[in-house]
């Protein structure tokens, strides 16, 4: 791993930009063909955005969710017993 | 469950043999089996995640909504920082929560040595780019550099690292922040 600017080259730039393309998932893969450099970047910062809004989302069902557990069912009860 | 349909049945009476022994490991192992596309750290993943909740009460009826949402992410937080703890993104999550809890519980970060560079070099190199380069690479370049500059707020760290730096552990942080959603949504269709 290169520690100052000027020894960094643009292969290994390129490969980054390629590793982090693959990483999208398909859908927005698709409008950034090209992998030019600023749409990657716009594509990785709204997907990182989204994955924030959805742990966020879902962070809010599971306290929903863990606070009005029902005790009949046997599958709340396992995790239940898991969180104990 | 996040089952498939041919296996259900199977998957869910092992899951349910684990019941009667109730050992908290065997009980996480059958949770483990139910989960569909395991990796080893999804399952490590889980199974700190799952340990952060019980150590905050998770179950306590007296916590309101809001508090045990604040105490689920923070669990979710932790449990992803510790799978990676060579990461630098990961260092920096783990300070940012030592601090919003202020509780010595917390793992302190492994090593602390940041680099302040930001913002110097890039007003220099800035500087040094316009004048040689054409306006149009110039424009392309800004865009760039704004774009990354959101980037580096949204990626935990983000702010004292260097362009290469700052590539790795967004790639790094993105593995893992995707992990963390699929364990999240497999608890969630557990519970429903």
């Amino acid at each position: 791993m290169t520690t100052s600017r000027s020894s960094i080259t643009e292969a290994e730039i390129n490969e980054l930009i390629s590793k982090l393309h693959a990483l999208l998932p398909e859908a927005r893969r698709r409008g950034t063909h090209r992998a030019s450099a600023a749409k990657l970047l716009k594509e990785t910062c709204s997907y990182i955005k989204s994955l924030h809004r959805e742990v966020d989302d879902l962070s809010d069902r599971l306290s929903y969710l863990i606070s009005s557990m029902d005790v009949t069912t046997s599958q709340a009860e396992i995790i239940r017993s898991l969180l104990r | 469950m996040c089952l498939g349909t041919s296996n259900k049945s199977f998957k869910y009476s092992l899951f349910l043999s684990f019941v009667n022994n109730t050992k908290f490991r065997l009980l996480l192992f059958g949770c483990i089996l139910a989960m569909q596309n395991t990796i080893p750290s999804k399952q490590v993943l889980l199974k700190t995640f799952l340990t952060g909740l019980r150590r905050r009460n998770i179950t306590n009826k007296g916590m309101t909504l809001l508090e045990r949402k604040r105490a689920i992410k923070f669990s979710a937080d932790l449990a992803m920082a510790s799978v990676r703890k060579e990461a630098k993104w990961s260092n920096a999550l783990m300070a940012d929560l030592s601090r919003k809890f202020q509780r010595k519980t917390v793992l302190p970060s492994k090593h602390r040595h940041v680099v302040f560079r930001g913002n110097k070099v890039s007003k220099h190199k800035r500087g040094a780019r316009q004048r040689r380069a054409a306006k149009a690479t110039a424009i392309a370049k800004c865009i760039v550099k704004k774009r990354e500059q959101v980037l580096r707020r949204l990626v935990p760290g983000g702010k004292c690292m260097d362009e290469c730096t700052l590539l790795d552990e967004t790639l790094d942080y993105l593995q893992l922040l995707k992990a963390q959603v699929d364990v999240m949504r497999s608890l969630v269709k557990a519970l429903e």
